[in-house]
């Protein structure tokens, strides 16, 4: 077999083993090196491919920010600061007709922006946000539904993981990955927005809710005073102020961002008095096993791009789609019906290192800019994460539930139109490149 | 996870659940230790920043540091990940068949810890010989002159961390092969799934 066939033959292997269940980290690295093995006749060659890839490949400054910003997330989420601003956001679109919605929407944009993720905001919102609508006659589906398409915004919105894990495969810059993941977040959270609005006089019966008007008991309770929602706002703000305006203001490097960024949500915890030091540990241990699970797969995810690189795949890859008259239109509706089927069965982050260095080749060839292929990536990947049988949103949501009237499927179903208009946003965001480039280029 | 196995099985479960517990305790520790070093990391980092922009003095090395540092993270972590069932899969399939077809899931599982077995095997090979050489060329990173820190301490941790994932896994199906619950007890796999 020539190198090229026994790199297709692996690239089977690899999806039907993760399909079966083996550790993702293990597939890649196992095939990869028994691949090299067969491609060169020589095991101690195989070897030190692995060698090299657990020495190097996250020995890297850059890498720090999965660790910090994901420590500053879980303290965020810890010191309740996205029910501080789900509360704040409830108050602003109580009288609109399915407002707990878009509240819902508006308070996962906003700690977004000090957060990175989805399963984070997934699982905050589900305990905040899900009583508040059941409480108010909001449909089952529909409020875990808008849980779940607006907890992706956590990955579009910096700073973001996955913007990171994609600058550091695509060998981007961090910050023109989090500033184009800004206008496309924004576009996102409006558009769920605008179709909470048109499901609420489409199908009523879907969004539920009480009405807004005089004799409501939900416009019945007392509106919070401009000075608590001060309170509750002014440490986000704080918080966005330090890291992005770090960034952007040339202070920092996006790891001073994190460390400040994480510094600076230890504070704040302490200084609302929600900060124990049990839930301290909590949050280092949690972070531990994230970083430890991210970087362990970026460490295997590098071997299997060296043997796709020995294989020459992504090279033969490029010309063959360019021998095909592909255009770049084609070769992206290709992409992202891969992207959304890979969603079914993977996280984010195995999508983003199985598929982007295959990929990387063939549309820098087409002349598309990588900035805006790693947003396309990340909305297409995360569609997944609404979408059964495996998204992952959804099982979160579903876990965290404290309703057992809410199955699985209610919430997969309510996801559905979230999912629909992540897909529109997506062919937006690949029609209109500027919609993620207008900030960075 | 001892708790839900059998408490009267034949003598080599006993060892073999002993052995688990003590393992589990080292792995928790480890897991500890990780943890502060992120705390570390935070500090070291914002010393920097802060000195640099604040007083005009930056803390020498810290590139250095911090790229030793998660190295080091990673690998004392790697082992709790694995304890907790927290290794990056897909266990859809694994599930239906947890239903339906048991005793298939049960000889997957093995095979699956098993395969990781062999590439933690794989990966001490090159991490021992990593480790040796930079202990006996006495290998530093940093630029001499500047700011050095050898690098042997680092390549330790890697090999301890790699070898008790070896141990982990290699006794995880040791215990299924056993009978023991294929599972955790207490523990999703998807929580923090792929949290950022």
């Amino acid at each position: 077999m020539t190198p090229l066939e026994l790199g297709l033959l692996s690239l089977g292997v690899i999806i039907l083993l993760i399909y079966a269940g083996l550790y993702i980290p293990v597939v890649l690295a196992l095939v990869s090196f028994i691949s090299v093995w067969l491609m060169r006749g020589n095991f101690d060659l195989a070897v030190n491919l692995l060698t090299i890839s657990v020495k190097d490949t996250i020995s890297d400054y850059n890498f720090a920010t999965v660790p910090l910003f994901t420590m500053m997330g879980l303290i965020v989420s810890k010191a309740g600061l996205g029910r501080d601003v789900y509360e704040v956001a409830n108050q602003i679109f109580r009288a609109v007709r399915g407002g707990l919605g878009i509240a819902t929407v508006a308070a996962n944009a906003i700690f977004a922006s000090v957060t990175g993720s989805s399963i984070a905001s997934a699982s905050v919102f589900t305990k905040v946000a899900v009583p508040e609508m059941r409480r108010y006659c909001y449909g089952k589906r529909f409020a875990v539904g808008v849980v779940a398409g607006s907890s992706v915004l956590g990955m579009l919105i910096p700073p973001s993981v996955m913007l990171i894990i994609y600058a550091v495969v695509a060998e981007q810059s961090i910050g023109a990955m989090f500033l184009a993941g800004v206008v496309p977040g924004l576009l996102l959270s409006t558009a769920f927005g605008f179709a909470i609005l048109m499901m609420a006089w489409l199908v009523p019966r879907f969004v539920g809710g009480t009405r807004g008007g005089e004799d409501d008991d939900q416009n019945a309770e007392p509106l919070i005073s401009f000075g608590e929602i001060m309170v509750k706002l002014v440490p986000v703000v704080v918080l966005i102020l330090v890291v992005l305006g770090g960034i952007y203001g040339g202070v920092f490097t996006p790891t001073e961002a994190g460390a400040a960024g994480g510094l600076m949500a230890l504070i704040i915890a302490a200084a609302r008095r929600r900060l124990t030091v049990k839930g301290v540990w909590e949050a280092l241990v949690e972070t531990g096993h994230i970083t430890a699970t991210i970087l362990f797969l970026i460490i295997a995810a590098s071997t299997y791009s060296r043997m796709l690189g020995i294989a020459g795949l992504p090279t033969q890859f490029g010309e063959w789609m360019q021998g095909l008259d592909l255009n770049l239109a084609l070769l992206m509706v290709i992409y992202v019906l891969l992207l959304i089927v890979l969603g079914t069965i993977l996280d984010t982050a195995s999508i983003i290192l199985v598929i982007v260095p295959l990929f990387l080749t063939a549309v820098e060839a087409f002349g598309a800019d990588l900035v805006w292929f790693g947003i396309v990536t990340v909305i297409g990947a995360e569609i997944g994460l609404l979408t059964p049988p495996l998204g992952l949103s959804c099982f979160v949501i579903k876990s965290t539930l404290d309703d057992p009237s809410i199955s699985l499927a209610d919430v997969f179903l309510g996801a559905l139109p979230f999912a629909a208009v992540m897909l529109v946003v997506l062919v937006l965001v690949i029609a209109f490149p500027q919609i993620s480039l207008v900030l960075v280029r | 996870m001892p708790s839900s196995m059998s408490t009267n099985g034949p003598a080599d479960t006993a060892v073999s659940r002993r052995l688990d517990g003590a393992l589990n305790r080292l792995l928790t520790g480890m897991n500890a230790i990780g943890s502060l070093w992120i705390l570390v990391l935070l500090v070291i980092i914002n010393t920097d920043s802060f000195g640099r922009t604040l007083f005009n003095e930056p803390f020498t090395g810290v590139a250095e540091l911090v790229e030793l540092s998660l190295i080091a993270i990673v690998f004392l972590q790697l082992g709790d990940t694995v304890r907790l069932n927290r290794l990056t899969r897909s266990d859809g399939l694994l599930t239906i068949l947890s239903r339906r077809r048991p005793a298939l899931e049960r000889v997957m599982r093995i095979c699956f810890d098993l395969a990781g077995a062999v590439l933690m095997i794989l990966i001490l090979v090159g991490a021992w010989t990593t480790m040796i050489h930079a202990i006996e060329r006495g290998e530093y990173f940093g630029n001499q002159g500047l700011f050095v820190v050898p690098e042997w301490p680092v390549r330790v941790i890697v090999v301890i961390g790699t070898a008790v994932c070896l141990a982990r896994f290699l006794l995880s199906s040791w215990l299924m092969i056993r009978g023991g619950p294929t599972t955790p007890a207490g523990q999703s796999s998807t929580a923090g799934f792929e949290a950022d």
